[in-house]
């Protein structure tokens, strides 16, 4: 836990130095200014110490989140505005085993680093200069972050992103839990939260990171990282099914080998059977069969050619290479015929889904004028007699919604079945089309054969001719089959590393005790506050139902908090979820800082009974003997005050017109 | 639905021989193009696309060429057809070739006369010989076409009309005018 002890902003004027400073005690701190006395020049200055300027929607380094009287001119009392030449702040905090830490920022100047300077009770002093955002959690050396969780010793935890890749919890994503901007924080639970960095459930992430939860934390990160994979197996699944199908199809061969559904429903359908075998099932195709018989058939020719004697009264081989060649032509025009017809279907299929889907877009429409009544004109009467006009009377209806929703239902339903229809004529085309180009090759193959052997002379040339035709077709059909067989091993083997991927995804991560303990002494904790507070939703008597939802956001009796209770229990319920998260935090030995910031609770809604209430809050016990740090910076009345500081709460008036004044020369030598 | 009753009847009679019927009343539901709201839609927008400008700040447009159009403007796969008929006007011998089942169907589609009645009823249209002219209460045609524009109904039936300014619709087309 660590307390702020000081907050310093100073600078140097047309008109010389200026400064200010407010010094805080540990424990429950209201500091009361009149509006536009310059509280959140100090408030602001702590998270510009921190490099928080995220935080505001600021670009890096932006000091734009500071009112223009630390910027650019300096407001001052009893003479005209100075204009700022120079300007920076200082942040002091102390831990529980009295480490000091001092961060100074420049605020008009280069504040691209924080000057740093630790120490610690009866030790020396150790200075640096850190970035207080470029790479400021990587650089293990010059990074504000990184250093700050070290000092702290925060772990660094990796989230999660949208992105897909990695990241990690930030500062700027827990601050928004103890830092409550008067502008914008208090418009919701962690309204300040970034969610530009894209990081997965970063809001939930940041609870259980403040609580200590760093195991129920990880598992929430394991099962986003699982739900990744799963992403990007399914998608990994669909692109090797298609691998397998384009291959398959290009030789003709049709096969089933889906990578729809889950990833077990997937494995349950790729694990039991190979793609050789399912090819040899589906396709009837078995590659080393064939392989063997292409072998055997080229050994025999290969011994016919060379060793075997040949019959000289033997002419038949000009009529079978013919009749090959014969064979293969009228197979190509039957294939050709195939895939005419294959393309006029699916053209007339196409155009029916398309028929389909604008049906369905006007029946859609047509649903929504009769639901929600645009454009309808329901009265029609007669111009002359002014009568309603039936349109029965003229052999037309109107149709009920029910009877256009199942029209729909049934309309889609066609679509499907045509779009499956749709899907096989593909499938059907790919399949001649492949068949179609192995049957032009072996046709331009065979002409050729048939060329050789009619320009041979004498049966035995003849003869000669055609065996080695019929040698080269073998041989190149073992070639094919093998081109077959590496292509399908490597398929097989992306199908494995799947599977093994798959299976290595590992089982669904449950809830630790350890989460479950620190969220409930969160859930008590907000109770209290929440009743404490006053918020006008929940009571003693029903705080019971008060739970939190996976994304730790209150609801009382399944109804979302935020939406329960008057407007002004919307500042309450944030101040509540802060000081009941750094309390549960602090009892259960959390990772909270021990510090919360409270930016003018009180002009969120400064009726009466809303003063009255956080009024009374300040004096109760539970505010004023917490043992973390509550800073509140508010403007009080007079009456407010003494009631106050008579039941014991500090309240601070700092002095002055303005929280920055001109610092008398003498004074000024050590700024 | 209306026929409930009389399918209950006849699901009561089948059972009584023992049969097991199976009523799948999505089969049964109408196509939403008998529907008169989404018929007054689409003759109101292709009358407000296509009628051309009548005397006293009135609108008009050929009785045959509304059918036509609003035939089209229901089924937008029909344009490629009527783009090809359009075409083959000038050529008598192409004419011959072009299809056929467009303009029987539009020529037989009842229904529109009857939608055309009751808008004439209605005040919507006067007939004048040939023609139908905006009535007293035409102003609730625009209405119910500048409404559909706003909420974005019917855009596929709206883009098909659209594009028939571009095709050019002869009176030969419209064969019975």
């Amino acid at each position: 836990m660590i307390q702020l002890t000081a907050i310093e902003v100073r600078g140097q004027s047309e008109v010389g130095p200026f400064a200010g400073v407010l010094n805080l005690p540990p424990g429950l701190q209201v500091v009361s200014a009149r509006n536009a006395y310059g509280k959140s020049i100090a408030v602001t200055s702590v998270a510009w110490c921190l490099g928080l300027e995220a935080l505001f929607g600021n670009l890096e380094n932006d000091p734009s989140c500071f009112p223009v009287a630390v910027r650019d001119e300096l407001e001052l009392s009893d003479r005209p505005s100075a204009r700022v030449f120079s300007s920076e702040c200082t942040i002091s905090i102390v831990d529980e085993k009295g480490r000091h830490l001092q961060l100074t920022r420049a605020i008009k100047g280069d504040s691209s680093t924080v000057r740093v300077k630790e120490w610690s009770d009866g030790s020396g002093t150790r200075e640096s200069k850190l970035m207080a955002r470029r790479h400021t959690m990587q650089d293990e050396h010059g990074g504000l972050q990184h250093f700050l969780f070290d000092w702290l010793k925060w772990p660094r935890e990796e989230v999660a992103t949208f992105r897909g890749t990695g990241s990690e919890v930030y500062l700027e994503n827990l601050a928004p839990l103890f830092y409550i901007d008067q502008d914008e924080g208090w418009t919701n639970i962690q309204a300040l939260q970034i969610s530009r960095y894209a990081q997965q459930e970063i809001a939930e992430i940041s609870v259980e990171y403040l609580l200590g939860a760093i195991d129920g934390l990880r598992a929430r990160v394991a099962r986003q990282q699982a739900n990744q994979k799963t992403l990007a197996l399914r998608d990994s699944a669909r692109e090797i099914a298609e691998r397998i199908t384009v291959a398959f199809l290009k030789r003709s061969w049709r096969v089933e080998w889906s990578g729809h559904g889950s990833i077990s429903d997937i494995l349950t359908r790729w694990s039991p059977r190979t793609v050789r075998d399912t090819l040899r099932q589906d396709a009837n195709v078995d590659l080393s069969v064939e392989e063997a018989s292409l072998n055997s058939t080229a050994e025999r020719l290969r011994r016919a050619l060379t060793s075997e004697p040949i019959d000289p009264s033997d002419a038949s081989a000009p009529a079978a290479a013919s009749q090959r060649v014969i064979d293969l032509k009228q197979r190509r025009h039957k294939l050709s015929e195939e895939l005419h017809t294959l393309r006029t279907q699916r053209e007339m299929a196409a155009d029916l889904v398309a028929n389909l889907e604008h049906r369905i877009q006007a029946a859609n429409d047509l649903l929504r004028l009769k639901t929600t009544g645009v454009g309808r004109l329901d009265h029609l009467e007669c111009p002359t007699c002014h009568r309603d006009l039936d349109p029965t009377t003229f052999a037309l209806a109107t149709q009920s919604s029910e009877s256009i929703s199942t029209h729909i239902e049934a309309l889609k339903r066609d679509r499907e079945l045509m779009s499956k229809n749709l899907h096989s004529i593909d499938a059907d085309l790919a399949t001649s089309s492949g068949a179609l180009l192995e049957v032009e090759d072996k046709f331009r193959e065979a002409e050729r054969a048939l060329t050789n052997v009619t320009s041979a002379i004498g049966t035995v040339r003849e003869q000669v001719a055609q065996i080695a035709s019929d040698l080269n077709r073998a041989e190149r059909g073992i070639d094919r089959i093998r081109e077959a067989s590496i292509e399908i091993d490597e398929l097989q083997d992306a199908v494995n590393r799947w599977m093994a991927d798959a299976a290595a995804l590992g089982q669904a991560i449950a809830p630790t005790p350890d989460l479950t303990r620190r969220r409930n002494s969160f859930l008590d904790a907000l109770r209290k506050y929440l009743i404490a507070l006053g918020h006008s939703a929940v009571r003693s008597d029903n705080k019971a139902s008060l739970a939190f939802d996976e994304q730790y956001v209150p609801y009382l009796n399944n109804r979302r908090l935020r939406a329960l209770g008057s407007a002004s229990d919307q500042p309450r319920l944030v101040a509540a979820y802060s000081l009941a998260l750094a309390a549960a935090s602090e009892q259960i030995g959390g990772l909270h800082p021990g510090m919360v910031i409270l930016d003018e609770p009180l002009q969120q809604n400064p009726d009466p009974h809303h003063r009255e209430m956080f009024i009374a809050f300040l004096s109760q016990e539970l505010a004023r003997n917490a043992k973390f740090q509550t800073l509140i910076f508010t403007s009080l009345r007079e009456d407010e005050i003494s009631r106050l500081r008579g039941q014991g709460t500090n309240v601070f008036i700092p002095e002055g017109e303005h929280f920055l004044k001109l610092v008398p020369t003498t004074a000024a030598s050590g700024i | 639905m209306a026929n409930d009753t009389a399918l209950e009847t006849l699901v009561g009679l089948l059972q009584t021989g023992r049969a097991q019927p199976l009523v799948r009343p999505e089969r049964l539901a109408p196509s939403a193009v008998y529907d008169l709201h989404y018929r007054m839609f689409v003759v109101a927008s292709a009358f407000e696309i296509h009628a051309k400008p009548y005397v006293l700040l009135q609108r008009r447009i050929m009785a045959a060429r509304l059918k036509l159009l609003q035939f089209v403007g229901f089924r937008p796969w029909l344009l490629p057809v009527i783009r090809k008929w359009s075409a083959t006007q000038g050529y008598a011998q192409q004419s011959i070739l072009s299809p056929q089942q467009l303009r029987r169907g539009f020529l037989g589609d009842e229904m529109h006369d009857q939608v055309v009645a009751f808008l004439v009823a209605r005040g919507l249209f006067l007939r004048i010989d040939s023609h139908l002219v905006s009535g007293a209460n035409a102003d609730l045609l625009k209405r119910l076409y500048l409404t559909g524009l706003e909420h974005k109904l019917f855009s596929t039936a709206l883009q098909a009309l659209q594009e028939l300014i571009d095709i050019k619709i002869t009176n030969s087309m419209l064969e019975g005018w």
